[in-house]
């Protein structure tokens, strides 16, 4: 076929530059001799000799994993002096682009990630092939199986598996279904916390007869209000992956019975939410609920450091949203991959940081800086607030966002996690009804994986 | 000019070397490198193995799912391109009248005051309509006088329209410049000529300041057409690119870079190549027709 | 009476245009010198204890100096660069020594019209290796052709051939005559576009994130990102370095204003 003729000499091509430009430069090719995991000692052998290397990690900016990360690395170059370690971090806006081009131009040596491998490609979802296995079936990422130091973890490593292979390590599991909510105010008001539905529907009403604001959210940037469909998914007692297959076989609907349910419940909550939510930043809404304009404020458990550092006497607590019955528990997602670059020069060096991750006293202080849930067994948890979720947090599940599989091209109302709410008028959007929205979500969907199943 | 070449042409032609060579390549080269890989899949996943894939691309933009949304974005294209350029025309062809008659003191301080904008930059403008127009700031307490309150830049149906106020603010001082340059260049005695004949003030406006100008006005046209065609740095660093105010300049750098990784469409750059191309037919066709026309219109004065 | 409705609609056209423009900058300029505790509390008062702490801060977290140096590099380097590129390639044109000097002309104008190539370019820089170095991002921020281009040509067809026909008959060089003559003439069309294009430099964005990752070779546009973290911003911070970011160039048009506008002028004669 002329394509692939084409493609062919112009692959040539490029592969002819790479090789002179390569040969060209000496530096690379090079790989930094540091030692196996967990053995050298600094001042005597003859790898500590070794020239000086560097070991480039890339985060968002989370202030406290990024602290965390930044004590990590402290230890790491006591241990290793020839090491210096570079952390780049940007706002988790721009943190994917930064991510792609790193690695595009083989400039980074770990890659922390905010998702797993979760939503792998399935057959009965064509088409929809999420970046990460992209970036594995390319040989991006070392595999870490046979790591001396993989048997460490419990459930950090088994997040970070691939077709049997792991690939990247989580360092904590975050709860994302929980809802924020000032203590003080709470008891003041003589306020209970909301076990099921139905009572959070009467605590919301009951907030407003008071004239208090019942939540805030984040909603210029989209995410932060897109990320309460999985509150609501929670609290509804539906199998995940029935559902999301059941999309795209046609079995289940956006606009069925349990759609409609989900699309019900944001429009309660768009209902109490504070006056043009959809035009605060994110940036702004942790100092709108430490100053008490609203009383309570769905987001991720991440945010509890960031809470106190605004202010650290605000009393605050996290609550899982309730659902129709009792007893819900915290979803999430694990958090905080790390994962090497299997192109750099550094591997070695990543690898070590990676080995010295492993090792329980080096993590117990890691992920009680994080405050994220341990993905450890047996770890002592000294950090106050993740102390409060644990009972809550047995058997963390995956939340919905995880399992929904987007089809390629699919309109923006059925994008994101499925459920697009903010297009309804009670958010500030153009649409009036449920119904109208859910259809419009459903042929969005049907189009685009009838699109996607005949390629 | 005598007709033989007076410097050594192998010195002129040295000069231009380097400019040429660095237009070329990276200038011209990318520009078709776009086109070509409008017809490809290629990402900006590392390493990822890329293909022709024909007008797959286009294909996707017209007739598949999110034609639909592509469609929007151009909606948007076009009405904030023509909304800016007529709007700013308007005003900086006024401002630059008003601020050129001799009556008027401290003129130089007004213009330096309206093309205080470009010299901030986009980045600056931003962070200032940003702060001005936050949930608390003095814009909402302007409108809470009034009774009525926004989400301005998260607001479903003011964003757009707010946006468009954004990039008519920052550009309006630069065509407002030229337009005072052009209209210093028309000789006085034109003027004299017509007082004498006792027209009033718009007559002379219409008959000949207007005239004279008109080739600036072209340019000013075309410049504005293109640039708010291409413009995307306000609609992103005031609103992130949310789906009202998603011209199709936006959605290309979108979809090219990536925001979001749960985003299906995140980092396939050929899409976004594809979508740069459909938007540059449409900038070549505005432009091309509008020249034409106005050269018509010229034409029959 | 006609004189006086039309100086009334003249002056009320300048009040509201001098609101619009000014408003929204003297606000910005409010909240830098007030205090982060005072603006949190009462964002709109007018009265407040001034204070220059958040210069200072601002400063200070965001490494401006470090972040202007490099903003100075990249300007100087990519503006003198692009002006001597586009004058050697104006002066031959406006003069038709070139063979298809019409031809070119208009090659050299298409770049404005072209699709835009980022992504390609972006491509090439890696493939380069220049991706994330000061050289591949002054490459990223090269303009040759275009506005100033046209520019330059009708400036320099004003310059009376008479001056090159001396020259020649002098015996003086090409190169020689360009530098030593023409460029001094062209002062005013050079000015303006010099300041126009620094401008441009100055303050871009989208190009810094996209060629850039690297921390040290930021410019001073991402500097301001120090503030607009993803949980908080700071804005009094934030204005303080606004201000900073914006004054170098503000300083320097109010006293260069005169050349542009008369560069401009010139220039636009034959446009």
């Amino acid at each position: 076929m002329r394509g692939t003729s084409i493609k062919r000499i112009l692959a040539a091509a490029i592969a002819m530059s790479l090789v002179v430009t390569v040969a060209g430069c000496g530096k690379t090719g090079e790989k930094a001799t540091a030692s196996t995991a967990g053995e050298s000692t600094a001042a005597t052998s003859a790898e500590a000799a070794a020239k000086p290397s560097a070991l480039r990690i890339i985060t968002w900016s989370n202030q406290s994993s990024v602290d965390a990360i930044n004590e990590l690395s402290k230890k790491y170059m006591e241990k290793y002096p020839n090491v210096k370690v570079d952390m780049s971090v940007v706002d988790t806006d721009n943190y994917p682009t930064l991510q792609r081009t790193r690695l595009q131009a083989n400039d980074v040596d770990i890659v922390t990630m905010g998702g797993g491998f979760v939503g792998e490609k399935v057959d009965w979802a064509p088409g929809a092939v999420p970046e990460w296995q992209q970036l594995i079936d390319s040989g991006v990422f070392t595999e870490l199986t046979n790591q001396p130091w993989v048997a460490n973890w419990s459930t950090g490593a088994k997040a970070g598996t691939y077709k049997g292979k792991v690939y990247a390590i989580s360092t904590g599991a975050n709860a994302t279904t929980g809802i924020f909510y000032n203590k003080k105010l709470f008891d003041e008001q003589g306020l209970k916390l909301p076990e099921t539905w139905a009572e959070f529907e009467q605590l919301c009403a009951e907030l407003k007869a008071r004239n208090i604001t019942p939540m805030t959210c984040g909603g210029q940037d989209q995410w932060p209000y897109q990320m309460i469909v999985n509150d609501v998914m929670a609290g509804l007692d539906i199998d995940y992956t029935t559902y999301a297959k059941g999309l795209w076989t046609g079995e289940k609907k956006f606009n069925d019975a349990d759609g409609l349910k989900v699309f019900e419940r944001m429009e309660f909550i768009n209902n109490n939410m504070e006056k043009n939510f959809m035009s605060i930043p994110y940036s702004a809404v942790i100092s709108r609920f430490v100053s008490g304009k609203a009383a309570m404020l769905p987001d991720g458990a991440w945010q509890a450091g960031e809470i106190t550092k605004a202010n650290k006497d605000f009393q605050f607590g996290y609550f899982p949203m309730p659902g129709t019955n009792k007893g819900v528990n915290f979803q999430g997602k694990f958090d905080l991959f790390f994962a090497v670059n299997d192109k750099s020069e550094n591997k070695d060096n990543a690898l070590n940081l990676l080995a010295m991750l492993s090792d329980k006293e080096s993590y117990t202080a890691f992920v009680n800086k994080v405050g994220f849930i341990p993905t450890m067994d047996g770890v002592n948890i000294t950090n106050e607030f993740l102390a409060s979720l644990l009972p809550y947090t047995s058997n963390l599940k995956n939340s919905w966002e995880l399992e929904y599989r987007i089809p390629v091209g699919v309109g923006q109302y059925a994008q994101n996690k499925g459920f697009n709410p903010q297009f309804l008028k009670s958010a500030g959007g153009s649409i009036k009804t449920i119904q109208e929205l859910a259809d419009l979500t459903q042929k969005d969907f049907e189009k685009a994986a009838a699109a996607n199943k005949s390629k | 000019m005598t007709g033989k070449f007076l410097f050594n042409k192998k010195m002129i032609l040295l000069g231009m070397l380097p400019g040429l060579l660095l237009y070329f390549c990276f200038f011209v080269a990318p520009s078709i490198g776009t086109f070509i890989f409008s017809f490809t899949d290629i990402t900006q996943v590392p390493g990822k193995a890329w293909s022709f894939i024909g007008l797959n691309n286009y294909k996707e933009l017209i007739f598949l799912s999110n034609g639909r949304d592509f469609l929007e974005a151009l909606e948007k294209t076009f009405v904030f391109s023509i909304s800016t350029t007529i709007i700013q025309t308007a005003f900086s062809l006024f401002m630059a009248v008003i601020l050129c008659r001799k009556f008027v003191n401290y003129r130089n301080l007004y213009r330096t005051v309206i093309f205080m904008p470009t010299i901030l930059g986009v980045t600056v403008t931003a962070f200032c309509f940003q702060l001005f127009f936050s949930i608390d700031g003095p814009a909402q307490k302007l409108l809470n006088l009034f009774g009525a309150s926004s989400g301005f830049f998260g607001d479903y149906q003011w964003a757009f329209p707010l946006v468009i106020f954004c990039q008519i603010w920052m550009s309006a001082g630069y065509e407002m410049v030229i337009f005072i340059a052009g209209l210093q260049n028309i000789p006085e005695d034109i003027y004299e000529a017509s007082n004498i004949d006792g027209s009033n003030e718009w007559q002379t406006f219409w008959k000949i300041t207007l005239p004279m100008l008109w080739p600036t006005v072209m340019v000013n046209l075309s410049l504005c057409i293109i640039g708010s065609l291409s413009a995307f740095q306000i609609i992103l660093m005031t609103t992130g690119g949310t789906p009202q105010t998603r011209t199709l300049s936006m959605f290309v750098y979108q979809v090219a870079f990536g925001m979001g990784t749960l985003d299906p469409n995140a980092g396939k750059q050929g899409l976004a190549a594809a979508m740069q191309i459909i938007l540059f037919t449409f900038i070549l066709i505005i432009t091309v027709g509008s020249r034409y026309l106005m050269n018509k219109v010229n034409g029959e004065d | 009476m006609r004189k006086l409705t039309s100086r009334f609609l003249v002056y009320f056209s300048i009040l509201i245009a001098m609101l619009i423009f000014i408003v929204p900058l003297c606000y910005v300029v409010f909240t830098a010198f007030k205090l982060p505790e005072e603006f949190l509390s009462n964002p709109l008062g007018l009265i407040f204890s001034p204070t220059i702490e958040n210069f200072v801060n601002s400063w200070q977290k965001a490494n401006f100096g470090f972040y202007i140096l490099n903003s100075l590099i990249y300007v100087t380097a990519a503006t003198v660069l692009s002006l001597i590129c586009s004058l050697l390639i104006a002066f031959p044109i406006a003069r038709n020594y070139v063979r298809f000097s019409s031809g070119l002309y208009f090659f050299m104008m298409i770049g404005v019209f072209l699709p835009d190539g980022t992504i390609p370019l972006f491509q090439i820089l890696l493939k380069t290796k220049l991706f994330n170095t000061r050289l591949g991002y002054i490459i990223a921020m090269l303009s040759i052709g275009g506005v100033a281009l046209m520019f330059f040509v009708s400036y320099l067809k004003g310059i009376p051939t008479d001056l090159d026909e001396a020259a020649i008959t002098d015996g003086c060089g090409y190169f020689t005559y360009f530098f030593k003559i023409i460029i001094p003439l062209s002062k005013p069309a050079i000015s303006s576009m010099a300041i126009l294009t620094a401008i441009g430099i100055w303050n871009d964005i989208v190009k810094a994130i996209i060629f850039l990752s690297d921390e040290k070779l930021f410019p001073i546009t991402k500097g301001l990102f120090v503030f607009s973290g993803q949980y908080s911003t700071n804005w009094t911070e934030l204005t303080a370095g606004l201000i900073i970011v914006a004054l170098p160039l503000v300083v320097l048009f109010l006293y260069l204003q005169r050349y542009i506008i008369d560069g401009l002028t010139a220039g636009s004669v034959k446009m």
